[in-house]
């Protein structure tokens, strides 16, 4: 008679948790970036200037990215302004160190200030919300064994 | 034509992170910062806009000392400007490295001031500098390969056409550019 012993290879189980967890998360990934596309195609529209993001320079449009911080998807645009006295002189454009971002200000001309930020907001909530949960909900069952 | 990814570990080349610059800590994210303002300020210099998706396409952020400088959109890597077949991001790329330069040997100064201040109870910064990323930093950079792997299968002018059928496409209400940069 003997001791029963059992040993499970830890690193192997390890493994196939990471593994999963990667499948899990390139999964969710995927879905976002669906929703990141969507999102980016609802402010931009077909050309510069024709959806809900004001065109003068690029700026604005450029500074825009949707993201992750922590556990949060986001949206966050960060559009320095110019140094208006580069723009006066005619040098390369630069951006004035240290200024806050005018993208919470941004607006089409005639419309209220404020008015991308309120329409990028409503597009978000539109893409991230329930559109999102819902697909993801979806991905995840259809990883289910 | 892919998706291109130029950032720059600025952390790792001097092997620190920002909580080793103690209370010059937010000069370290100034520094940073400058170096992120010059490189978009070149991007917008030189980066032609027809569609506006490319330039979209842009992330251009600082992640504590990483420039983080990518662009998902399937045909990054080929744009150029009339009349120059060179990619423009092979330039962008270079002026990245010579802003990450820069940032290094300012952030190196402020190393050496933060040290100096701590004395004798000053951290070995050069063991510190190696990190795992942040989960944050993990699903950002999933959710950039899910972004670039979305474009290859359907690309992003012909998601556009799709979703703007009775709408030209392009330069219809763009404000033409100077191309002779």
């Amino acid at each position: 008679m003997a001791d029963v012993k059992v040993t499970s290879n830890a690193s192997e189980v390890a493994a196939d948790l990471r593994a999963a967890a990667r499948a899990f998360m390139d999964t969710i990934a995927a879905e976002v970036a669906e929703s990141a596309i969507a999102f980016n195609e609802d402010i931009r529209g077909p050309a510069p200037g024709a959806g809900k993001t004001p065109f003068r320079t690029g700026n604005l449009q450029q500074s825009g990215r949707s993201t992750v911080e922590g556990v949060r998807f986001q949206y966050k645009n960060d559009a320095r302004p110019y140094s208006p006295s580069n723009a006066e002189q005619g040098d390369p454009k630069k951006f004035k160190r240290g200024a806050e971002s005018y993208a919470s200000f941004a607006h089409f001309s005639g419309a209220e200030d404020g008015q991308f930020a309120a329409d990028a907001e409503d597009a978000f909530n539109n893409r991230f919300g329930s559109d999102l949960s819902s697909r993801a909900e979806a991905a995840i069952i259809g990883l289910l064994p | 034509m892919s998706a291109v990814d130029i950032s720059v570990d600025v952390g790792q080349r001097i092997g620190a992170r920002l909580g080793d610059f103690g209370r010059f800590r937010g000069d370290a994210e100034d520094v940073m910062d400058d170096a992120l303002l010059s490189f978009r300020e070149d991007l917008q210099a030189v980066w032609p806009v027809d569609t506006g998706t490319s330039l979209q396409g842009w992330d251009t952020f600082v992640d504590g000392l990483v420039l983080v400088l990518r662009n998902a959109v399937e045909y990054a890597s080929f744009v150029h400007v009339a009349g120059d077949d060179t990619p423009i991001v092979e330039y962008l790329d270079a002026q990245a490295q010579t802003y990450a330069r820069q940032a290094a040997t300012e952030l190196r100064g402020l190393l050496a001031r933060a040290r100096r201040e701590a004395g004798a109870q000053a951290p070995l910064f050069g063991a510190r500098g190696v990190q795992r990323p942040s989960l944050a930093s993990v699903i950002g950079s999933a959710i950039f390969r899910a972004t670039a792997q979305a474009f290859d299968r359907r690309g992003a002018r012909t998601r556009l056409r799709e979703r703007f059928p009775d709408q030209p496409i392009g330069r219809a209400t763009s404000r033409r550019r100077d191309r002779v940069r």
